[in-house]
């Protein structure tokens, strides 16, 4: 066994003569292969690459180090060795037959077979110890690579490259009994992120192309320097000068040391020039990092060790100016560095990620990327149970074949063209070990006679930790609540009760129509109730994603839209939203009991949800299409939302409307059973005391205040009401017109008004304080719709004491008796508008007493608490 | 997925139930709806559905679950979406990617090339 004797002093860092260094050359050797699995034959392709390059690369380069050791000098050399060429080295079985192959190569070339041999046997064939010997004597530094040599840049999570770096750090230890100090990233592929990772794992530094740094933000004092990122880890930029001349093809000169003696010359001397050229302002000296890839070892020259050790040589010699460094002593004595963000970058083709990212090898990353989703799941979920060992193996393997598929190299070839075949089998052969152990993870039914032959085979890293892939983000699966444990106390004070989910278009603080109203009250009135009330409603600018307000939860969900989109067409991007968040709450182990669909635009969604899982469904019909057209559909979105309308009946167990009219007709036009169509009124909260409202100061004291509130639209019949001022003011000169709300029509409605002046006032939209206001200063609230399903207004009228005369139509109708609690006028009938209106403005004794009689019938049978109770009732027949 | 400092690579898979949605809300065969990829540039921005710096629409083709973009600006961060056209050729999305952000590139404009440029402006007299 070779023995190294003594360890340098630091003091030889300067040549021996005191001349002054004018700066440092870092020489970087990377060495890596792809992981050889036990049951290849001798004559696949990754096992030809171990022998070969241990014949020609390792060896010599362990003979020419300790031959260089031997002559105590001061050289230095940076030596990456990714961890799946250290899990060839140590492997027993590779020993043997790399021991073959020299033997075979002895009947070739005796004397070259004689000396490997030599050095092989001389190590007791343990070259990891060797290397660690020549690094704990101070000649060597050894940092790691990713575990298997995966693109970074180009995985998905995270977590997968945590683990790739973490996994390296623990294997670099077990072999040499420290933690390493830099790691050379696969490729030198770096995008951001990399080095806060890197980071987590303990490493300084690692290396990156040059224009990393060069287009670095801010832009680099000095590029003959490492940069520190902000995350802390010092990037040393490969110096491309130097690189091209050292490592390109020689011409073919006869003599070979001649050559090499040239070359190493003009190599110092551009190294002193880039050294000159890029003299630091803070004194400290410039280092080139200079980097080869050994895999090119052999390819051009066969005695590049050789030229690694004259060049050793020759720096060694007295009066260089240039001096050999590791990076780490570079980095003790200039601790401090300048910081800059790298530019994303790797040392292939255009410094991009094309040669790893092309058609050839396009295809495998959506496989590689649902796998790292797959395995952080799957490490995420596993409890740490010390009595499942089995598991724990299951899950350690599958880490393992997840990480053999990343290997960069399986790509490279993929595109390169050379090697094809077998890069993609090694590709899906371990992406279908980790399918069929992911899978038998999951249902906790692992075949251990398959697992062990995984871990015969595809034996590396002994010390791999699946936990590695534990997700870094403890986020619950749903997007709009992340955290966690805000998800599981969620779960757990839902538990062991039936939710209802609620789909509606809109709810407060967004409020288009009244249905957004509806929904908020009658939520909220299940929920005093006792009942569990989820709402799902698309999200709002300002308001949160979701909360628990009053008793419901509520969950607005983000909806990708482009741009400005046809409603009808935004409904059903509302739709897919939906969609996709209720599956997530089922499949992450939500419950749903009960669907209640609100009108056409959520059909979609209710439909879909409830075949997929069987979920009971009920349909609130607030409005229907064919009613808000008197029955001519013309356009075929009236005729679409007509039969969505339609299609949300049909599903639906039950459906649910606001008064007897729209029963009868909704069972007419959707031709619906009877037994299927049940009348729940809409309902109101009672306020306990109404404090006396501001009058609003355009009205005069003595002003008679006709009242209209809602959405300015052909259907409400604000037309009629306006037509019939005229004949109003003929007997009442005070009467005035108030018309609060907005809608489409309000331009045609003030030009409809225009001749009536002043006694005319367009309010414009109301608040609920306004409301309240102009409730209290009306003398009569008119309802003179043309089709109303329900009529909110008019309950509202009612809980203020406002004398009340509203249209004989639909809904409108059920809510009070003539001439008991208010009068109703014919719809859209000018005259018997105006008559009703004066009547009740000239007796005021009469519309007092009127208001008192609707404020019993409100309190009788519209309170809301009342419907949700009888709604309970239909609740529980799912 | 970032190739290099002017292409993006994207790829996507449309599950069953988008398809079976998409048909009926259409009234139309998943097969014969346009497939569009449309690509927005959001740097430094909280992008939400309309703001974009600029976006523009690609056709993929009726197979196709991935495509390279190309000629993109170097140090921008893209998003792209994969969707269909309505009759009157509203772009629906029907998923929408991660942010994916391009590296810086060495500017290759020299200004001898700008000044010609300038020579061809609409407003020399």
């Amino acid at each position: 066994m070779m023995k190294i004797e003594t360890t340098l002093d630091e003091d030889n860092m300067d040549n021996q003569t005191g001349a002054p260094i004018k700066g440092y050359l870092a020489l970087v050797l990377h060495a890596h292969l792809p992981f050889v699995r036990r049951h290849e034959p001798d004559d696949s392709l990754a096992a030809q690459w171990f022998c070969k390059a241990t014949a020609v690369t390792y060896l010599p380069l362990i003979k020419i180090i300790d031959r260089m050791v031997r002559d105590r000098l001061p050289f230095r050399l940076t030596l990456s060795l990714s961890p799946t060429l250290l899990a060839m080295f140590s492997d027993t079985a590779l020993q043997e037959r790399l021991s073959a192959y020299l033997g075979k190569l002895a009947k070739t070339d005796a004397r070259r077979a004689r000396e490997l041999i030599a050095i092989y046997e001389s190590c007791s064939r343990d070259l990891i110890t060797i290397f660690k010997q020549y690094q704990d004597a101070g000649y060597i530094e050894i940092v790691t690579s990713a575990a298997t040599h995966g693109y970074l840049p180009l995985m998905r999570t995270e977590e997968a490259v945590h683990a790739q770096i973490a996994t390296a750090v623990r294997d670099y230890q077990q072999h040499f009994g420290r933690a390493p100090r830099g790691i050379w990233l696969p490729e030198c592929g770096f995008t951001a992120g990399i080095d806060r990772v890197a980071k987590r794992c303990g490493i300084d530094y690692f290396f990156v192309h040059e224009s990393a740094v060069t287009l670095a933000s801010p832009p680099p004092q000095g590029i003959c320097t490492p940069l520190l990122t902000p995350h802390g880890v010092h990037a040393f930029p490969l110096d491309s000068a130097c690189a091209a001349q050292a490592w390109s093809v020689a011409g073919g000169a006869p003599n070979k040391f001649r050559r090499r003696e040239r070359q190493t010359g003009s190599f110092i001397e551009g190294c002193l020039k880039q050294a000159e050229q890029h003299e630091q302002q803070r004194g400290s000296k410039p280092i080139l990092v200079s980097a080869c890839d050994t895999v090119r070892f052999g390819q051009w020259m066969q005695d590049d060790p050789l030229w690694i050790e004259a060049l050793c040589r020759k720096l060694s010699e007295e009066g260089q100016p240039i001096g050999m460094i590791t990076p780490s002593e570079y980095l003790r004595e200039y601790p401090l560095s300048d910081v800059g963000s790298l530019n994303a970058s790797s040392w292939g083709r255009n410094q991009s990620a094309e040669e790893w990212l092309q058609s050839g090898s396009a295809w495998i990353y959506r496989h590689l990327h649902q796998a790292e989703k797959r395995m952080v799941e799957l490490a995420s979920s596993a409890e740490p149970d010390s009595d499942k060992p089995l598991l724990q193996r299951a899950l350690n393997q599958a880490a393992r074949e997840l990480m053999l598929a990343q290997t960069s190299d399986w790509a490279f070839m993929m595109n390169a063209g050379t090697g094809v075949d077998y890069a993609v089998i090694r590709t899906q052969e371990h992406l279908a070990h980790f399918q069929r152990l992911s899978e038998q993870i999951a249902q906790a039914q692992v075949l251990e006679d398959e697992l062990a032959a995984l871990e015969h085979s595809d034996c590396l890293f002994p010390h791999i930790d699946y936990r590695d892939y534990a997700s870094i983000r403890d986020l619950s699966p749903i997007p709009i609540i992340p955290d966690r444990q805000q998800w599981r106390d969620l779960l757990a004070e839902t538990s062991g009760r039936p939710q209802i989910f609620m789909l509606t278009w809109e709810y407060p603080p967004k409020q288009v129509g009244g249905l957004s109203r509806a929904v908020h009250e009658l939520s909220e009135a299940l929920a005093a109730e006792g009942e569990i009330i989820h709402v799902i409603t698309p999200a709002y600018p300002g308001a949160p994603n979701f909360e628990k307000r009053n008793g419901v939860y509520i969950h607005r969900l983000p909806v990708d839209s482009s741009g400005d989109t046809h409603l009808y067409h935004w409904t059903f991007e509302m739709n897919l939203a939906m969609i996709d968040h209720l599956v997530r709450w089922k499949e992450s182990g939500g419950r749903i009991d009960l669907l209640h669909a609100h009108d056409w635009m959520v059909t979609h969604a209710a439909r879909e949800l409830k075949h997929t899982y069987g979920i009971p469904l009920v349909a609130t019909i607030h409005a229907t299409e064919w009613g808000r057209n008197q029955g001519h559909l013309a356009s075929q979105l009236q005729h679409n939302i007509h039969n969505l309308e339609w299609r949300l009946t049909y599903e639906a167990d039950l459906v649910f409307v606001c008064s007897s009219y729209m029963k009868e007709e909704v069972q007419r036009i959707f031709s619906l059973a009877p037994d299927k169509v049940a009348v729940y009124p809409n309902g109101i909260h009672i306020p306990s005391s109404t404090a006396p409202a501001l009058r609003p100061d355009y009205l005069e004291q003595s002003d008679k205040v006709i009242f209209f509130i809602g959405r300015l639209v052909y259907e409400k019949g604000i037309q009629v009401l306006i037509d019939a001022m005229p004949t109003i003011l003929a007997q009442i000169p005070e009467a005035r017109l108030v018309i609060a709300g907005s809608g489409p029509m309000e331009q045609e409605l003030r030009v409809r008004a225009a001749p009536l002046g002043g006694r005319v006032w367009f309010a414009g939209f109301a608040d609920e304080a306004y409301r309240q206001q102009l409730y209290q200063a009306a003398d009569v609230c008119v309802i003179p719709s043309l089709y109303e399903p329900f009529g909110l207004v008019a309950l509202e009228a009612m809980a203020s004491r406002t004398p009340l005369v509203l249209s004989d139509t639909g809904g409108l109708a059920e809510i009070i008796r003539h001439g008991i609690d208010g009068y109703k006028a014919l719809p859209g009938h000018t005259e018997s508008l105006s008559w009703h209106i004066a009547e009740l403005l000239q007796q005021p004794e009469d519309a007092a007493r009127m208001a008192e009689s609707a404020y019993q019938t409100l309190q009788r049978d519209y309170q809301w608490s009342q419907v949700a109770q009888k709604m309970r009732n239909d609740y529980r027949r799912f | 997925m970032t190739v290099d400092a002017h292409t993006l690579y994207v790829y996507w898979e449309i599950s069953d139930r988008r398809r079976w949605l998409v048909a009926q809300h259409f009234q139309c065969d998943y097969g014969d709806m346009p497939k569009v990829l449309r690509v927005y540039d959001v740097t430094c921005m909280f992008f939400d559905g309309s703001n974009a710096h600029t976006c523009w629409d690609i056709m993929p083709g009726a197979e196709a679950s991935d495509w390279y973009i190309r000629d993109l600006g170097a140090d921008r961060t893209y998003i792209a979406d994969i969707g269909t056209y309505t009759w009157d050729h509203e772009f629906i999305p029907l998923l929408r990617s991660n942010c994916a952000a391009t590296p810086n590139k060495a500017p290759g404009v020299t200004p001898q090339l700008f000044e010609q440029l300038e020579a061809y402006s609409p407003y020399m007299r």
